[in-house]
């Protein structure tokens, strides 16, 4: 079954659908882009595709691009190409969101480019009929399918994470070593084993050697193994990583770490096909498929000498792969909140606070359903709600998460933990099968959590200001208070609720924040047109 | 004027955009539900459709419009009653696409009445007007790919024999 958002100035296509073709769930209708994008906003990333008509006949201020002034010739051009509007602005919200234009792809042979788009679909004849439709949300959703088989969520499901993740595939069968290059926390050591090992082709077992761990003086003698004998307190032949792992895969991690010596010795094992243990002459065949991972720029360690430029170049850098960091994966966090969560709430001590919130509020068993955004969800016999409102969710979207995939699931478990911990302990309000994800308690997380921290005061913003000399003191305060009220408000989208959460503690306090930014001189308007 | 290739090319932009129009706003619609319908639909499930094809044909912003409404306009400007652009009209009564359009649109009129009514229609009027819906649509659609190519080779007849420098 798939979601799908139907965005039509004609209710009938929706309804047709809805009759139809049954075996999926329709939102909408959205009678244009404004409708649509706040039904977008609601699904939170869960709408499988859209169906797009394209001519809209829906009042002129209703139409995107829509100008005063404009002419009825004007008028009728944006309606008759409404749908290709709004096809870009969902592109810039989403650009792998498939959709289905509801005509023939040979009626908009002047725009070519959206023709040639990828995620973007016709019909077979611009007539449309439940049998051709039915066959084209097939195709997308076996399509769709597809690409979500080809892992769990936090690997991600965009374009460019599906084909790092092809490239890694072609790389796992190969002989030469995988360079895994990325930040800390964006799933190196999940990759290497979950999904190079798996497809090497090796029936071997999987080794993992995290180097950073390792003290220096050992590092050899755990890589390669060692004779009884070969160094102080060696007191039996040990096998090492290379042989344990031999006939399958060896993840060394942080491998900028190696010492100079068992650099020397990497580089043998990888050019002869062979290990020779600590102390020992023996040469012992080894076939591993290496995989290595690290943080650091191998590149300079070369240039700066802590790294051997021969190893360097045996490592395969050419075919390395960059992990992104979860910054720049922002359109997935919707998604990566859901599989979190969903995950945490499986785990033994999360259960047992639900099964006590439970308890408390009178609720029975049943489901526990995360709901996030604006407004309240509707109550549903058994079911308890996790709401992360939507100024939560702001908060998750605007942190940078230099911790990346680890940092967010800690901060994502940590914040329901939090939330199911103060309802169990207080029982009450409004709603008992309502459990809210307070912005306060994910802002406390960030704050306290953050990798940055020193750039940070309390929960407040650290911001750079300029000192201007004034008459007064008081006008030399008041400007740096102006420069630390603007940045508040750029940081938080000019939402004066947070900000009067963050300053005073509560939301409510929007409008003691908005005269305060008059008393100062500073114009809403003006700040507005900063706004990204 | 006796056929759309008769219409003088300068007035060709202007009725090539009224032939997608009326393509889309007559064409798609008059024949939506019904071709929805499984092949095996029951009389009822192809009287729904029906009406709902010639009764709602379109929803705009001054309301829902039937199929003879929404055909008015088109009409008074393909039959010459209305300027096409301008001061000036075309009348392509004796166009074939027109022609059938015309006629399938007369011979809907009763049974727009009797739907109106709530009359009762007999299995064969209601399988003829379902076949007209679909010749209106069909039409339709040809209509408006005679004129796009009869457009597209005026301009290159144009862009040829540039007539003014």
């Amino acid at each position: 079954m798939a979601d799908i958002l139907v965005i039509d100035d004609q209710d009938r296509t929706f309804d047709l659908c809805r009759r139809a073709i049954p075996e999926h769930r329709y939102r909408g209708p959205a009678r244009s882009f404004r409708e649509a994008s706040e039904l977008l906003a609601r699904a939170r990333g869960r709408v499988d595709l859209v169906l797009l008509d394209v001519h809209f006949d829906i009042p002129a201020e209703d139409l995107l691009g829509f100008q005063e002034g404009m002419g009825t010739r004007q008028i009728d051009a944006l309606k008759s190409r409404q749908g290709l509007h709004i096809l870009e602005a969902l592109r810039k919200r989403d650009p792998e969101l498939p959709v289905v234009l509801m005509t023939a792809r040979e009626e908009l042979t002047l725009e070519r480019e959206v023709a040639d788009e990828d995620f973007t679909y016709f019909l077979d004849d611009e007539y449309v009929d439940a049998r051709d439709l039915r066959v084209q949300i097939a195709r997308i959703v076996e399509a769709r399918r597809g690409q979500e088989a080809d892992g769990p969520v936090f690997w991600g499901r965009t374009l460019a994470l599906r084909k790092l993740r092809q490239r890694l595939s072609v790389l796992a069968r190969g002989g030469l070593p995988v360079v895994l290059l990325g930040p800390t926390g964006t799933g190196k050591s999940l990759l290497a084993r979950h999904y190079v090992h798996p497809r090497s082709g090796r029936s071997g077992p999987f080794v993992s050697v995290d180097l950073s761990t390792v003290p220096t003086d050992l590092m050899a003698a755990q890589l390669f193994g060692s004779v009884r004998g070969a160094y102080t307190g060696s007191v039996a032949d040990r096998i090492g990583a290379f042989e344990a792992a031999n006939g399958g895969t060896l993840f060394l991690d942080e491998i900028g770490n190696l010492t100079l010596g068992a650099q020397k010795m990497l580089l043998s094992v990888l050019q002869e096909g062979a290990v020779t243990r600590l102390g020992d002459t023996k040469e012992r065949s080894v076939d591993v498929k290496l995989v290595v991972a690290t943080n650091d720029d191998l590149a300079e360690r070369v240039r700066d000498g802590s790294f051997r430029s021969d190893l360097f170049m045996r490592l395969n850098p050419a075919a390395a792969v960059h992990l992104p960091p979860l910054v720049d994966r922002q359109l997935e966090l919707d998604r990566l909140l859901d599989h979190v969560l969903e995950h945490a709430l499986s785990r033994p001590a999360l259960r047992d606070l639900v099964t006590e919130v439970r308890r408390r509020n009178g609720l029975p068993d049943g489901p526990v359903q995360l709901y996030a955004g604006s407004g309240i969800p509707d109550a549903e016999p058994g079911v308890l709600h996790l709401l992360f409102p939507e100024r939560s969710l702001r908060l998750l979207r605007g942190h940078d998460w230099p911790g990346n995939l680890r940092e967010f699931a800690m901060v994502a478990e940590n914040a329901v933990l939090f939330a199911l911990a103060e309802v169990a302990a207080v029982p009450g309000g409004d709603r008992a099968d309502v459990v809210q994800v307070r912005p306060k308690i994910v802002r406390d997380l960030l704050a306290t959590g953050s990798l940055e921290a020193s750039d940070h005061f309390g929960d407040g913003l650290t911001v750079r200001v300029t000192l201007e000399p004034a008459d007064t003191l008081n006008k030399v305060a008041q400007g740096c208070e102006r420069q630390y009220f603007q940045q508040l408000y750029l940081t938080h989208g000019g939402d004066f609720g947070v900000m009067a959460e963050i300053l005073l503690g509560d939301s409510e306090h929007a409008r003691k924040v908005q005269l305060r930014f008059n008393q100062l001189g500073l114009k809403v308007r003006e700040l507005k047109e900063r706004l990204p | 004027m006796p056929a759309l290739e008769d219409v003088p090319p300068q007035l060709m932009p202007a009725l090539t955009a009224l032939t997608a129009r009326l393509k889309h706003d007559l064409g798609k619609y008059i024949a939506f539900a019904a071709r929805w319908l499984p092949e095996d639909a029951a009389a009822d499930e192809r009287l729904d459709a029906l009406r709902a094809d010639l009764l709602q044909t379109r929803r705009g912003p001054d309301g829902v419009q039937d199929a003879a409404s929404v055909w008015q306009g088109y009409a008074a400007m393909l039959l010459g009653t209305e300027p096409l652009e301008g001061e000036h009209a075309v009348d392509l009564a004796d166009d074939p696409d027109v022609a059938a359009i015309v006629t399938a649109m007369t011979d809907l009129g009763p049974v727009l009445a009797s739907l109106r009514a709530e009359t009762e229609l007999t299995p064969d009027a209601l399988a003829a007007a379902l076949a007209l819906t679909r010749e209106v649509s069909a039409r339709c659609r040809t209509l408006n790919r005679r004129a796009a190519e009869r457009a597209s080779s005026a301009v290159a007849a144009e862009e040829a024999n540039p007539t003014h420098g």
